[in-house]
């Protein structure tokens, strides 16, 4: 056994979008290599958007994930108005917050109930979960279809949303729209409430890392649609601006994608666990009631306990949807007015899965020069490296076969999102 | 037969996996005004809410089997499960195939329910249909017409 080398390895991550795979050597009881494989569009994006106007940004980069459109558009909204110098606030911003929360509740019911649920229960995929039990996946769908509808009403279209524009809104619905969504919305926050209290009568492995936690700073709001500043609880504190110099991406070998490292430190972690441990004086009495109900810390180091802080997340998303509803005021007018200026800045916002932050460059017609764009699983993908390590490490007596389904788990922990990617994932752990 | 929707599916910025999308968008004007039409990059399982009440539902998506580029695998899914090696490239989150056999086990398929899809060639982003799938296009539009006739 000393000196069997085994190799953990899955030609198929199923449950991650688009494809990738894992890698784990080890030799006897040393861990020889972790390699995450993640195949991301290289880049594709980023040079399609060279020479377009740069009012077409929301809607070309909303089509790089049909999970999250909402966080890319709105990135790319917040980047082109700071650049032009615009501030979009008040109820165009409540109303941009108010989308994001369809989106935050599409995509965390989806992946709690439908994604991570099943590793918790041992089951294939939700497919199997519907034979057994069908009220689960319909609660998760009938979730999932409140968000997509809130989409629909503020975006237009729930994919890719067509009213969001830079400046504001193309058109802004009335009180009447927004307050006939109230009563799915109260279901969803009484359904999110007892989705926090379902999770947590799963099983976690005893498992704790030593993160560094970084997401945006809103300024007094838990972060959703954006912020001015980029924060971890171990001292960085930059204005958004500054994102591309303390955080650099390297070309990793082994997978075809851009990994996110801070400068002179360590992987880093972005997402549901660090917005949560950075602002949870900022949640809704609603959400905090919920975690306390559980027990739950403020502080959570355990990464498949994720799931419990994605479900208190759930919760603000619609305590916070029903408050914005409540206190919105239709503005009189939809957008505010963006005249293009020659210059350079990024924006960023809260993805379900963590910060997206987008650089452009544009000249003086809006011509955009430059895109830089960062999905927060890039940035996350040393740390499920670090994560799979350390799992690995204190877990080595699992079999092969729960060695490898654990692994999977650890990496939908992060909700991965590959967005626009194709096919194909490969997973595999060897061991001699 | 009432409540007929027929859905194009794929990413419009991957090769041929945007082969259903620009059927959907052929058989614009094709099919009677009663049928809906949908094109969707949409997570795929949100598709269940797309089809919820209606008496038929025709899939089309991109596939990778190892067959001829453009060739047509049509199955009837209230008959059979849609063949592993045919969907298991689907690039979407829940993916179409995971979709329909939920769909299954929920009891949300409708009476008809079929799906085409055709197989493709190349994946790469921005590339546009390989010849021999955007051959195929007309052929599965002028199918997908005679099946709408036939339900009608």
């Amino acid at each position: 056994m000393a000196d069997e080398t085994r190799t953990i390895k899955t030609d198929y991550l199923a449950r991650v979008e688009g494809e990738g795979g894992m890698l784990i050597r080890l030799k006897g009881n040393e861990i020889e290599e972790v390699k995450l494989n993640i195949f991301e569009p290289p880049r594709f994006f980023e040079a399609f958007l060279r020479g377009r106007y740069f009012t077409e940004a929301p809607d070309i980069t909303a089509r790089i994930c049909g999970i999250c459109p909402v966080a890319y558009q709105t990135a790319a909204v917040n980047a082109m108005e700071s650049i032009c110098g615009v501030k979009v606030d008040g109820q165009l911003r409540a109303l941009r917050r108010l989308l994001y929360c369809g989106e935050w509740i599409e995509s965390h019911a989806l992946h709690i109930y439908m994604l991570h649920a099943p590793d918790f229960l041992g089951y294939p995929s939700a497919i199997e979960i519907a034979a057994d039990a069908p009220e689960i996946v319909e609660t998760a769908l009938r979730l999932k279809k409140i968000g997509n509808h809130v989409m629909t009403v503020i975006g237009g279209r729930e994919i890719h949303p067509i009213n969001v524009k830079v400046g504001g809104f193309y058109k802004a619905p009335s009180k009447a729209d927004l307050e006939a969504m109230v009563p799915d919305l109260e279901w969803a926050l009484e359904t999110s409430l007892e989705t926090v209290k379902w999770a947590n009568t799963l099983d976690f492995p005893d498992f704790e890392m030593d993160y560094e936690f970084a997401a945006l700073d809103a300024g007094g709001v838990y972060p959703i649609e954006g912020g001015e500043r980029f924060v971890s609880n171990r001292g960085l504190d930059i204005p958004i601006d500054e994102f591309y110099e303390h955080v650099v991406e390297e070309h990793v070998k082994h997978a075809n994608a851009l990994q996110g490292h801070m400068k002179e430190r360590d992987s880093y972690l972005t997402g549901p666990l660090a917005r949560y441990a950075l602002w949870y004086d900022l949640l809704s009495p609603e959400a905090r009631g919920a975690a306390e109900g559980i027990g739950l810390p403020k502080v959570v180091k355990n990464p498949f306990k994720s799931i419990l802080v994605r479900s208190v997340e759930l919760v603000e998303a619609c305590a916070e949807a029903l408050r914005l509803i409540r206190e919105y005021e239709q503005p009189a007018e939809a957008s505010i007015e963006v005249v293009p200026k020659a210059g350079a800045a990024c924006g960023a916002s809260e993805a379900p899965r963590g910060t997206l932050c987008h650089r452009y460059e544009l000249d003086d017609k809006g011509i955009i020069l430059d895109a830089t764009i960062t999905p927060p699983t890039a940035q996350n993908q040393p740390q499920i490296e670090a994560d799979l390590r350390g799992f690995v490490g204190q877990f080595m007596d699992l079999s092969n076969e729960e060695l490898t389904l654990r692994c999977e788990q650890a990496i939908r922990n992060y909700d991965p999102c590959i967005s626009c990617a194709t096919h194909f994932l490969t997973l595999e752990i060897e061991r001699t | 037969m009432s409540g007929i929707l027929v859905v194009g599916t794929g990413n419009s910025w991957r090769g041929d996996d945007a082969v259903g999308l620009e059927v959907a968008s052929a058989l614009r004007g094709r099919l009677p005004e009663s049928v809906r039409v949908l094109a969707t990059e949409a997570e795929q399982s949100s598709l269940l809410d797309e089809w919820e009440g209606c008496d038929a539902v025709l899939i089309v998506d991109s596939v990778h089997s190892g067959a001829a580029p453009g060739t047509i695998h049509r199955v009837d899914l209230n008959a059979e499960t849609v063949p592993h090696a045919v969907l298991q490239g689907s690039t979407h989150h829940f993916s179409l195939g995971d979709t329909i056999e939920l769909a299954r086990a929920l009891k949300r398929l409708p009476a008809k329910a079929l799906f085409l899809g055709i197989e493709g060639e190349r994946y790469a982003p921005g590339e546009p249909l390989s010849p021999a799938v955007a051959a195929a296009v007309p052929a599965i539009v002028e199918e997908i017409a005679k099946e709408v006739e036939s339900l009608l």
